[in-house]
Protein backbone atom coordinates (compact mmCIF):
# COMPACT_ATOMS: atom_id res chain seq x y z
CA UNK A 1 0.00 0.00 0.00
CA UNK A 2 1.29 3.42 -0.97
CA UNK A 3 1.40 5.99 1.83
CA UNK A 4 2.04 9.68 2.33
CA UNK A 5 3.20 11.64 5.36
CA UNK A 6 1.91 14.95 6.62
CA UNK A 7 4.10 16.63 9.22
CA UNK A 8 2.58 19.44 11.31
CA UNK A 9 5.02 21.53 13.31
CA UNK A 10 4.49 23.92 16.21
CA UNK A 11 1.14 22.56 17.38
CA UNK A 12 0.11 24.12 20.73
CA UNK A 13 -0.39 21.50 23.41
CA UNK A 14 -3.98 22.70 23.95
CA UNK A 15 -4.89 21.98 20.31
CA UNK A 16 -3.02 18.71 19.89
CA UNK A 17 -5.71 16.18 20.83
CA UNK A 18 -8.40 17.88 18.76
CA UNK A 19 -6.08 17.98 15.75
CA UNK A 20 -5.26 14.28 16.13
CA UNK A 21 -8.99 13.48 16.31
CA UNK A 22 -9.53 15.29 12.98
CA UNK A 23 -6.86 13.14 11.33
CA UNK A 24 -8.34 9.98 12.85
CA UNK A 25 -11.67 10.84 11.21
CA UNK A 26 -9.99 11.00 7.79
CA UNK A 27 -10.85 7.83 5.79
CA UNK A 28 -7.18 7.62 4.70
CA UNK A 29 -5.74 7.79 8.25
CA UNK A 30 -3.29 5.03 9.21
CA UNK A 31 -1.26 6.20 12.24
CA UNK A 32 0.47 9.13 13.94
CA UNK A 33 3.36 10.01 16.23
CA UNK A 34 3.93 13.10 18.37
CA UNK A 35 7.18 14.60 19.62
CA UNK A 36 7.64 17.57 21.90
CA UNK A 37 9.66 20.42 20.44
CA UNK A 38 12.69 21.49 22.47
CA UNK A 39 11.85 23.17 25.78
CA UNK A 40 8.48 24.48 24.59
CA UNK A 41 4.78 23.71 24.89
CA UNK A 42 4.62 23.00 21.19
CA UNK A 43 4.51 19.59 19.54
CA UNK A 44 5.26 18.13 16.14
CA UNK A 45 2.64 15.74 14.80
CA UNK A 46 3.55 13.28 12.04
CA UNK A 47 0.57 11.55 10.42
CA UNK A 48 0.73 8.62 7.99
CA UNK A 49 -2.13 8.34 5.52
CA UNK A 50 -2.97 6.25 2.49
CA UNK A 51 -1.66 7.97 -0.63
CA UNK A 52 -4.28 9.60 -2.81
CA UNK A 53 -4.73 7.88 -6.17
CA UNK B 1 42.55 -17.29 -89.43
CA UNK B 2 38.96 -17.96 -90.37
CA UNK B 3 38.61 -20.03 -87.19
CA UNK B 4 39.88 -17.11 -85.10
CA UNK B 5 37.55 -14.63 -86.79
CA UNK B 6 34.60 -16.94 -86.33
CA UNK B 7 35.49 -17.38 -82.66
CA UNK B 8 35.85 -13.58 -82.20
CA UNK B 9 32.57 -13.00 -84.01
CA UNK B 10 30.81 -15.59 -81.91
CA UNK B 11 32.29 -14.11 -78.75
CA UNK B 12 31.20 -10.65 -79.83
CA UNK B 13 27.71 -11.93 -80.52
CA UNK B 14 27.63 -13.65 -77.16
CA UNK B 15 28.76 -10.44 -75.42
CA UNK B 16 26.06 -8.47 -77.26
CA UNK B 17 23.52 -11.07 -76.26
CA UNK B 18 24.63 -10.86 -72.62
CA UNK B 19 24.45 -7.04 -72.68
CA UNK B 20 20.94 -7.15 -74.14
CA UNK B 21 19.94 -9.71 -71.55
CA UNK B 22 21.37 -7.50 -68.77
CA UNK B 23 19.65 -4.40 -70.21
CA UNK B 24 16.33 -6.20 -70.32
CA UNK B 25 16.79 -7.26 -66.68
CA UNK B 26 17.47 -3.66 -65.65
CA UNK B 27 14.42 -2.38 -67.58
CA UNK B 28 12.18 -5.02 -65.95
CA UNK B 29 13.63 -4.14 -62.54
CA UNK B 30 13.06 -0.42 -63.17
CA UNK B 31 9.45 -1.08 -64.14
CA UNK B 32 8.87 -3.30 -61.10
CA UNK B 33 10.35 -0.74 -58.69
CA UNK B 34 8.32 2.16 -60.05
CA UNK B 35 5.04 0.31 -60.50
CA UNK B 36 3.83 0.87 -56.90
CA UNK B 37 4.58 4.59 -57.17
CA UNK B 38 2.81 4.99 -60.54
CA UNK B 39 -0.10 2.78 -59.55
CA UNK B 40 -1.49 4.64 -56.57
CA UNK B 41 0.89 5.35 -53.69
CA UNK B 42 0.39 9.04 -54.42
CA UNK B 43 -3.36 8.66 -53.82
CA UNK B 44 -2.92 7.60 -50.17
CA UNK B 45 0.21 9.57 -49.34
CA UNK B 46 -1.65 12.08 -47.16
CA UNK B 47 -2.99 9.22 -45.04
CA UNK B 48 -6.04 11.17 -43.88
CA UNK B 49 -9.22 12.58 -45.36
CA UNK B 50 -9.32 16.09 -46.76
CA UNK B 51 -10.07 18.88 -44.29
CA UNK B 52 -13.63 20.12 -44.13
CA UNK B 53 -14.22 22.94 -46.59
CA UNK B 54 -15.47 25.48 -44.04
CA UNK B 55 -12.39 25.13 -41.83
CA UNK B 56 -10.29 27.67 -43.71
CA UNK B 57 -13.06 30.29 -43.60
CA UNK B 58 -13.49 29.90 -39.82
CA UNK B 59 -9.74 30.00 -39.27
CA UNK B 60 -9.41 33.17 -41.34
CA UNK B 61 -12.27 34.86 -39.47
CA UNK B 62 -10.80 33.96 -36.08
CA UNK B 63 -7.28 35.00 -37.04
CA UNK B 64 -8.63 38.37 -38.24
CA UNK B 65 -10.58 38.71 -35.00
CA UNK B 66 -7.65 37.94 -32.69
CA UNK B 67 -5.14 39.94 -34.72
CA UNK B 68 -6.85 43.12 -33.57
CA UNK B 69 -5.15 44.78 -30.58
CA UNK B 70 -8.35 44.95 -28.50
CA UNK B 71 -9.47 41.34 -29.18
CA UNK B 72 -8.41 40.38 -25.66
CA UNK B 73 -9.09 43.27 -23.28
CA UNK B 74 -6.18 44.42 -21.15
CA UNK B 75 -8.59 45.15 -18.31
CA UNK B 76 -10.25 41.83 -17.63
CA UNK B 77 -12.38 42.89 -14.66
CA UNK B 78 -15.53 42.98 -16.80
CA UNK B 79 -15.00 39.56 -18.36
CA UNK B 80 -17.87 37.14 -17.73
CA UNK B 81 -17.67 33.33 -17.71
CA UNK B 82 -19.41 33.25 -21.12
CA UNK B 83 -16.97 35.74 -22.66
CA UNK B 84 -13.95 33.96 -21.13
CA UNK B 85 -15.11 30.61 -22.44
CA UNK B 86 -15.83 32.01 -25.90
CA UNK B 87 -12.32 33.46 -26.17
CA UNK B 88 -10.69 30.28 -24.87
CA UNK B 89 -12.86 28.01 -27.06
CA UNK B 90 -11.97 29.96 -30.20
CA UNK B 91 -8.27 30.00 -29.38
CA UNK B 92 -8.37 26.28 -28.55
CA UNK B 93 -9.95 25.70 -31.97
CA UNK B 94 -7.15 27.66 -33.69
CA UNK B 95 -4.53 25.77 -31.67
CA UNK B 96 -6.15 22.45 -32.64
CA UNK B 97 -6.26 23.30 -36.36
CA UNK B 98 -2.63 24.40 -36.22
CA UNK B 99 -1.64 21.23 -34.38
CA UNK B 100 -3.48 18.84 -36.68
CA UNK B 101 -1.87 20.41 -39.75
CA UNK B 102 1.53 20.22 -38.05
CA UNK B 103 0.97 16.59 -37.07
CA UNK B 104 -0.03 15.69 -40.62
CA UNK B 105 3.06 17.45 -41.97
CA UNK B 106 5.56 15.75 -39.70
CA UNK B 107 3.93 12.35 -40.09
CA UNK B 108 3.49 12.63 -43.85
CA UNK B 109 6.86 14.28 -44.49
CA UNK B 110 8.81 11.78 -42.50
CA UNK B 111 6.80 8.76 -43.63
CA UNK B 112 7.43 9.67 -47.26
CA UNK B 113 11.14 10.11 -46.60
CA UNK B 114 11.41 6.75 -44.83
CA UNK B 115 9.31 4.97 -47.45
CA UNK B 116 11.39 6.41 -50.29
CA UNK B 117 14.68 5.46 -48.72
CA UNK B 118 13.40 2.02 -47.74
CA UNK B 119 12.19 1.49 -51.30
CA UNK B 120 15.56 2.61 -52.64
CA UNK B 121 17.39 0.24 -50.30
CA UNK B 122 15.00 -2.59 -51.17
CA UNK B 123 15.29 -1.83 -54.88
CA UNK B 124 19.05 -1.60 -54.85
CA UNK B 125 19.23 -4.82 -52.88
CA UNK B 126 17.02 -6.53 -55.46
CA UNK B 127 19.15 -5.16 -58.28
CA UNK B 128 22.22 -6.51 -56.53
CA UNK B 129 20.66 -9.98 -56.51
CA UNK B 130 19.77 -9.86 -60.19
CA UNK B 131 23.01 -8.34 -61.51
CA UNK B 132 25.70 -10.91 -61.11
CA UNK B 133 28.79 -8.82 -61.71
CA UNK B 134 30.53 -8.44 -58.35
CA UNK B 135 31.85 -4.96 -59.15
CA UNK B 136 28.37 -3.62 -59.80
CA UNK B 137 27.09 -5.31 -56.66
CA UNK B 138 29.79 -3.61 -54.63
CA UNK B 139 28.87 -0.17 -56.03
CA UNK B 140 25.15 -0.79 -55.40
CA UNK B 141 25.88 -1.94 -51.86
CA UNK B 142 27.86 1.25 -51.25
CA UNK B 143 25.01 3.43 -52.58
CA UNK B 144 22.49 1.43 -50.59
CA UNK B 145 24.58 1.82 -47.43
CA UNK B 146 24.89 5.56 -48.11
CA UNK B 147 21.13 6.03 -48.34
CA UNK B 148 20.55 4.04 -45.14
CA UNK B 149 23.24 6.04 -43.38
CA UNK B 150 21.68 9.27 -44.57
CA UNK B 151 18.33 8.28 -43.17
CA UNK B 152 19.79 7.43 -39.77
CA UNK B 153 21.64 10.74 -39.73
CA UNK B 154 18.56 12.77 -40.69
CA UNK B 155 16.35 11.04 -38.14
CA UNK B 156 18.98 11.44 -35.45
CA UNK B 157 19.40 15.14 -36.14
CA UNK B 158 15.79 16.13 -36.54
CA UNK B 159 13.88 13.70 -34.37
CA UNK B 160 16.51 12.69 -31.78
CA UNK B 161 15.92 9.06 -32.76
CA UNK B 162 12.39 9.07 -31.34
CA UNK B 163 9.94 7.43 -33.71
CA UNK B 164 7.30 9.65 -35.26
CA UNK B 165 4.60 7.54 -33.61
CA UNK B 166 6.16 7.99 -30.15
CA UNK B 167 6.42 11.75 -30.60
CA UNK B 168 2.87 12.09 -31.86
CA UNK B 169 1.54 9.79 -29.11
CA UNK B 170 3.26 11.90 -26.48
CA UNK B 171 1.97 15.15 -27.99
CA UNK B 172 -1.57 13.76 -28.17
CA UNK B 173 -1.61 12.43 -24.60
CA UNK B 174 -0.18 15.64 -23.09
CA UNK B 175 -2.56 17.80 -25.12
CA UNK B 176 -5.52 15.64 -24.08
CA UNK B 177 -4.63 15.93 -20.38
CA UNK B 178 -4.20 19.68 -20.64
CA UNK B 179 -7.46 20.11 -22.56
CA UNK B 180 -9.37 18.04 -20.01
CA UNK B 181 -7.99 20.27 -17.26
CA UNK B 182 -9.00 23.41 -19.15
CA UNK B 183 -12.50 22.13 -19.91
CA UNK B 184 -12.99 21.35 -16.22
CA UNK B 185 -11.61 24.73 -15.18
CA UNK B 186 -13.85 26.54 -17.68
CA UNK B 187 -16.90 25.43 -15.68
CA UNK B 188 -15.66 27.57 -12.76
CA UNK B 189 -16.54 31.15 -12.01
CA UNK B 190 -14.28 33.75 -13.54
CA UNK B 191 -13.04 34.69 -10.05
CA UNK B 192 -11.71 31.15 -9.63
CA UNK B 193 -10.43 30.67 -13.18
CA UNK B 194 -9.59 33.97 -14.83
CA UNK B 195 -9.09 34.61 -18.54
CA UNK B 196 -5.41 35.33 -17.83
CA UNK B 197 -5.03 31.91 -16.21
CA UNK B 198 -6.86 30.35 -19.13
CA UNK B 199 -4.52 32.03 -21.62
CA UNK B 200 -1.55 30.79 -19.63
CA UNK B 201 -2.97 27.24 -19.80
CA UNK B 202 -3.57 27.72 -23.52
CA UNK B 203 0.14 28.51 -24.00
CA UNK B 204 0.97 25.24 -22.21
CA UNK B 205 -1.61 23.44 -24.39
CA UNK B 206 0.13 24.79 -27.49
CA UNK B 207 3.59 23.78 -26.21
CA UNK B 208 2.31 20.26 -25.51
CA UNK B 209 1.75 19.92 -29.27
CA UNK B 210 5.30 20.75 -30.30
CA UNK B 211 8.26 18.45 -30.96
CA UNK B 212 10.25 20.21 -28.24
CA UNK B 213 7.38 19.75 -25.77
CA UNK B 214 7.06 16.05 -26.67
CA UNK B 215 10.81 15.46 -26.35
CA UNK B 216 10.84 17.21 -22.97
CA UNK B 217 7.91 15.10 -21.75
CA UNK B 218 9.49 11.89 -23.05
CA UNK B 219 12.72 12.84 -21.29
CA UNK B 220 10.81 13.51 -18.08
CA UNK B 221 9.05 10.14 -18.37
CA UNK B 222 12.32 8.40 -19.11
CA UNK B 223 13.92 9.81 -15.98
CA UNK B 224 12.36 7.13 -13.78
CA UNK B 225 14.59 7.83 -10.83
CA UNK B 226 13.93 11.56 -10.91
CA UNK B 227 10.21 10.89 -11.19
CA UNK B 228 10.29 8.49 -8.28
CA UNK B 229 12.19 11.06 -6.20
CA UNK B 230 9.61 13.70 -7.12
CA UNK B 231 6.81 11.39 -6.05
CA UNK B 232 8.51 10.66 -2.75
CA UNK B 233 8.92 14.39 -2.21
CA UNK B 234 5.24 14.94 -2.92
CA UNK B 235 4.36 12.31 -0.33
CA UNK B 236 5.98 14.34 2.46
CA UNK B 237 4.00 17.44 3.32
CA UNK B 238 5.41 19.76 5.98
CA UNK B 239 3.15 22.44 7.44
CA UNK B 240 3.51 24.90 10.29
CA UNK B 241 0.38 24.98 12.45
CA UNK B 242 -1.56 28.20 11.79
CA UNK B 243 -4.71 29.64 13.33
CA UNK B 244 -7.08 32.42 12.29
CA UNK B 245 -10.80 33.19 12.83
CA UNK B 246 -11.73 31.52 9.53
CA UNK B 247 -9.65 28.41 10.32
CA UNK B 248 -11.10 28.25 13.85
CA UNK B 249 -14.61 28.43 12.41
CA UNK B 250 -14.00 25.49 10.08
CA UNK B 251 -12.26 23.49 12.83
CA UNK B 252 -15.21 24.03 15.19
CA UNK B 253 -17.51 22.73 12.46
CA UNK B 254 -15.26 19.69 11.87
CA UNK B 255 -15.11 18.95 15.62
CA UNK B 256 -18.90 19.19 15.96
CA UNK B 257 -19.30 15.95 13.98
CA UNK B 258 -15.93 14.49 12.99
CA UNK B 259 -17.18 11.31 11.31
CA UNK B 260 -19.47 13.26 8.96
CA UNK B 261 -17.79 16.63 8.43
CA UNK B 262 -14.18 15.48 7.89
CA UNK B 263 -15.13 13.16 4.97
CA UNK B 264 -17.49 15.87 3.68
CA UNK B 265 -14.69 18.47 3.53
CA UNK B 266 -12.34 15.87 2.08
CA UNK B 267 -14.71 15.19 -0.81
CA UNK B 268 -15.17 18.93 -1.38
CA UNK B 269 -11.38 19.42 -1.53
CA UNK B 270 -10.99 16.63 -4.10
CA UNK B 271 -13.62 18.31 -6.29
CA UNK B 272 -11.63 21.55 -6.48
CA UNK B 273 -9.53 22.51 -9.53
CA UNK B 274 -6.77 21.66 -9.08
CA UNK B 275 -7.79 18.87 -6.75
CA UNK B 276 -6.58 19.14 -3.13
CA UNK B 277 -5.39 15.78 -1.84
CA UNK B 278 -3.99 16.64 1.61
CA UNK B 279 -5.99 15.71 4.66
CA UNK B 280 -8.75 18.24 5.53
CA UNK B 281 -7.12 18.73 8.96
CA UNK B 282 -3.86 19.77 7.26
CA UNK B 283 -5.57 21.94 4.65
CA UNK B 284 -7.33 24.03 7.32
CA UNK B 285 -4.19 24.82 9.37
CA UNK B 286 -1.84 25.17 6.36
CA UNK B 287 -0.60 28.80 6.07
CA UNK B 288 -0.68 28.40 2.27
CA UNK B 289 -4.47 27.95 2.31
CA UNK B 290 -5.84 31.34 1.32
CA UNK B 291 -8.72 33.18 3.01
CA UNK B 292 -10.46 33.10 -0.38
CA UNK B 293 -10.44 29.29 -0.37
CA UNK B 294 -11.44 29.13 3.31
CA UNK B 295 -14.39 31.45 2.62
CA UNK B 296 -15.34 29.33 -0.38
CA UNK B 297 -15.33 26.20 1.79
CA UNK B 298 -17.46 27.97 4.42
CA UNK B 299 -19.96 29.16 1.83
CA UNK B 300 -20.26 25.96 -0.20
CA UNK B 301 -20.44 23.66 2.85
CA UNK B 302 -22.78 25.96 4.82
CA UNK B 303 -20.36 26.10 7.75
CA UNK B 304 -21.97 28.08 10.62
CA UNK B 305 -20.34 30.89 12.63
Amino acid sequence: MSTRIEKIEHVPKADLQKLIARYEADPDYISHTVTQEDSTDFWTLVVTLKAAN
Amino acid sequence: MRTTETFTEKRSNLSLHQDLHMASKIIILFLLLNLPIWSGCAGVSKGRPLRVSYEDAIVKTLIDKYSKPDAIPADQTGITETKRNQILDELIFLTDVNYHRFEAQIYQGRAIFDTTTDLAILGLGAAGALITQSGTQAIISAISGGIGGGRVSINKNFFHEQSTQALIAKMQSTRKAKLEFMRKAMTLKVTDYSLARGLSDLAEYYTAGTIIGALQNITVDAGAEAKKADEELKKLIEVKYTTSPLRDRINRWLDSNLKVNVPLLKEWLIRQVPSVTVSPATWVIDPNTTDEMLNKAIKENNIPE
